[in-house]
């Protein structure tokens, strides 16, 4: 069994080169039958392994992925992490996520980089100020950290930030979440594979399911590209695929799967030192440990699975920025990506049971999971083990779109997350 | 009494009081033609007797093959979409030609509108004005045939756009004239922008090229 | 970036001047009033949202403002064809409908 990560080992491991370290998780080749299978390994699938095997019990579980570990959404997104948002079911939700990521690099001995930088949400015109408060307000309520500044505070704090009266939009405050924050998109992954394969954990990647197994409403196993596997319950936690996967199973969801970019620059001093989001001029930034700028864009229109968006999205993006921060303006651009995400009609995410026995729903994340990773993994292990929503996910259920109780985050979510 | 007074949508801009003759000293020369008269025309271009009313009351023959437009001395006719044109003209003659049309149209399924107060259109001229198109607008302008016109999108705004003399001539919303002429002026700044000299009768811009 | 062909203005046009639409041909309950919830909310917010062929809707937004359908593959951004809403209607049925 491997042994924590401590400055001990670190120390002795660097007397040898680095030689000798055992690979973080146990790459497994799939059996013929589990209690529990999670199809997709990106944060979510992962976090969910491990909550199902910590907290509930479950030993004989396996996660299979059709890439690689964290090679999905996990690895492409620009990681900010809040819980400012509007309606009680999601902010009970993401701070139940934001609670767990603030002990998460103890609980899983992998340092997943979690920085409480904060988050600014710029308000542009009245109307932004005036949904700014109400959102605060209600999340004060709720107990959470948020606060109004005004554009004078926001510029003391992000001096480079643009506030000047000529601007386009001219900045009028912002709200600001001061625990909210980033990390480390890859380690978040990692730390969860190598904790769930310390419990026994099948990992399984380049296996990608392709068809269920259904008997009168019950489902009895996956196919997948290396064969077929038994299993009690199933976890689909695919992001942008879960409607191909819910189509196997005769399921319609209520996901589109769009396109979401983003982009780095090259590495700079350090000049920003926390997190700005404006949904009125669509682009958001924050400054990585590594001194990239990390820049984000709202969706490219038109579905998509290409992983790859338009370039007018991008030209519109940077163009947000060098408004907020003209300083960037010369600043060059080093690569830039695309992700694939599963949007709902009101911003939230489903994580549910399905009319099929055995089979459960996490997706719908959209633009903005990362920061719910752990929250997710936790409620969504709940929800399988006991074939019973956590009070946390009750109203992330897909019933919502017949029953009308919807929970609408648009505003909250806006750009991307 | 309250005098009626109409004020172009780029008054603001005191451009008449800047305009000299067109010279080689700037890359670019623009101006507004201001206060030309719009009518919105709906019909099916399939239905003939439409066609035939229009065209004979306008005095030209309704454009209906897509992206083209028709004109006399007196009127031009922008197609628009297939149930849809804009009939530009001098503004004291848009009243009676919108009359005439709906006269002639009467039991024919369509609508005519004067919407003058909703339009207006900026000149480009000058050896960059494709560049600067290049600039604002993504549609491939240098391949843009005279009699054709194209509603296309300038920054986030929209123009319908077609060739006029060596230059282009821009349709705008009125309610975009002013971002739209902002953009240009920036978008023109690398070759210089001059403000061009136009008949304020707006002759220019119904002289079909 | 896009390249779609407008029926209408027939050219080939930049994405930037498209707008999306959605799915096409999704069908509305013929009574919403008598509908059951389920089936309105599969009509409402339920997609297909294929990894494949993709019948959609596209508005032509700053050029002629009009709706037409275009099948694209979303596995790879390829494009079948653009049709006026009634045209791809006949490709669309002559195909089997969605599949
Ligand atoms: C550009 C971009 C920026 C973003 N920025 C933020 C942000 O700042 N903050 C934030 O909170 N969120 C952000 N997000 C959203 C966030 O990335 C996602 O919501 C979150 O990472 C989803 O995690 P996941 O584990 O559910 O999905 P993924 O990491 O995508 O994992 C799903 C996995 O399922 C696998 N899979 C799919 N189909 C199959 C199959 N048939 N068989 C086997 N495996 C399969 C995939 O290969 C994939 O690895 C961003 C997303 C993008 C694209
Ligand atoms: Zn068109």
């Amino acid at each position: 069994m491997k042994k924590d990560y401590s400055i001990w080992s670190l120390f002795t491991k660097g007397l040898n080169y680095n030689e000798g370290w055992d690979p973080a998780w146990r790459s497994a080749e799939l059996k013929p039958s589990y209690n529990v299978v999670i199809v997709g390994a990106g944060g979510h699938g992962l976090a969910t392994a491990y909550y199902l095997a910590k907290e509930h019990g479950v030993r004989d579980i396996a996660v299979i992925e059709k890439g690689y570990l964290g090679g999905g959404n996990t690895a492409r997104n620009t990681t900010i992490v809040r819980s400012n948002y509007l309606w009680d079911e999601a902010t009970m939700l993401y701070e139940h996520a934001l609670k767990l990521w603030e002990h998460l690099t103890e609980e899983l001995n992998f340092n997943v980089m979690f920085s409480q930088r904060g988050v600014f949400n710029l308000g542009h015109t009245l109307q932004d100020m005036r949904d700014i408060e109400r959102r605060v307000n209600a999340n004060v309520l709720n107990g959470v950290d948020a606060q109004v500044l005004d554009a004078a505070e926001v510029k003391r704090r992000i001096p480079i930030l643009n506030t000047s009266r000529n601007a386009r939009y001219p900045v009028l405050g912002a709200s600001y979440q001061p625990r909210a924050g980033v990390a480390r998109h890859d380690a978040v992954a990692w730390g969860f594979a190598r904790a769930a394969s310390k419990y026994g954990v099948d990992i399984v990647e380049n296996c990608e399911v392709t068809g269920m197994d259904i008997v009168n409403g019950r489902l009895q196993g996956l196919q997948t590209s290396r064969g077929s596997v038994r299993a009690d319950r199933v976890g689909c936690v695919a992001s942008g695929h879960s409607s191909v996967l819910a189509k196997m199973a005769g399921i319609r969801l209520p996901i589109e799967s769009h396109p979401l970019q983003a982009f780095v620059s090259e590495s700079m001093k350090p000049v920003l030192d926390t997190v700005v989001m404006s949904n009125a001029v669509h682009g958001y930034a924050s400054q990585s440990d590594k001194g990239e700028l990390v820049i984000g864009a709202g969706i490219d229109h038109y579905t998509s699975y290409t992983q790859r968006g338009s370039p007018h999205i991008i030209e519109h993006t940077a163009a947000a920025i060098i408004e907020l921060f003209p300083i960037f303006s010369r600043v060059r651009m080093n690569r830039q990506w695309g992700g694939i995400v599963d949007t709902t009609p009101d911003a939230c995410p489903i994580i549910s049971k399905t009319k099929v026995k055995g089979l459960y729903f996490n997706c719908g994340w959209g633009t903005g999971g990362f920061k719910a990773t752990p929250g997710s993994g936790n409620v969504f292990a709940h929800t399988i083990a006991n074939d019973e929503p956590h009070p946390l996910n009750k109203a992330f259920s897909l019933d919502r779109f017949s029953t009308g109780h919807l929970i609408d985050e648009h505003g909250a979510a806006a750009v991307a997350h | 009494m309250l005098e009626h007074v109409s004020r172009s949508p780029l008054h603001a801009f005191g451009l008449p009081l800047q305009a000299t003759a067109i010279n080689d000293t700037r890359g670019v020369w623009a101006n507004e033609l201001p206060s030309l008269g719009y009518v919105s025309l709906r019909g099916d271009s399939k239905d003939r007797t439409f066609v035939e009313k229009v065209t004979h009351s306008l005095g030209v023959a309704l454009p209906t093959s897509p992206c083209t437009y028709a004109g006399t001395d007196g009127a031009k006719v922008l197609w628009i979409s297939p149930d849809e044109w804009l009939i530009v003209s001098q503004r004291d003659r848009i009243g009676s030609l919108a009359a005439d049309l709906k006269a002639a149209l009467q039991g024919v399924r369509s609508q005519v509108a004067d919407n003058s107060g909703g339009y207006t259109q900026v000149l480009l001229r000058g050896r960059n004005a494709l560049d600067v198109l290049q600039h604002t607008t993504v549609y491939d302008f240098a391949a843009l045939e005279p009699g054709r016109v194209v509603g296309t999108t300038f920054g986030k705004s929209s123009v319908y756009a077609h060739r006029s003399g060596e230059g282009f001539c821009l349709v705008m919303r009125r309610s975009f004239a002013d971002y739209i002429w902002r953009y240009l002026v920036r978008a023109a700044a690398p070759y210089g922008l001059g403000i061009a000299v136009v008949e304020t009768t707006g002759h220019a811009a119904l002289v079909v090229a | 970036m896009l390249v779609l062909f407008c029926p209408h203005c027939q050219e080939k046009r930049e994405e930037e001047e498209f707008g999306y639409g959605g799915e096409a041909f999704r069908i509305r309950p013929a009574s919403p009033d008598t509908a059951d919830d389920d089936t309105w909310a599969d009509y409402l917010f339920m997609r297909t949202n294929p990894k494949g062929w993709n019948w959609e809707l596209w508005s032509h937004a700053t050029g002629c403002r009009k709706f037409f359908v275009v099948k694209r593959n979303t596995a790879t951004n390829s494009i079948a064809g653009s049709w006026t809403l009634s045209d791809g209607r006949k490709v669309y049925d002559a195909e089997g409908g969605s599949q």
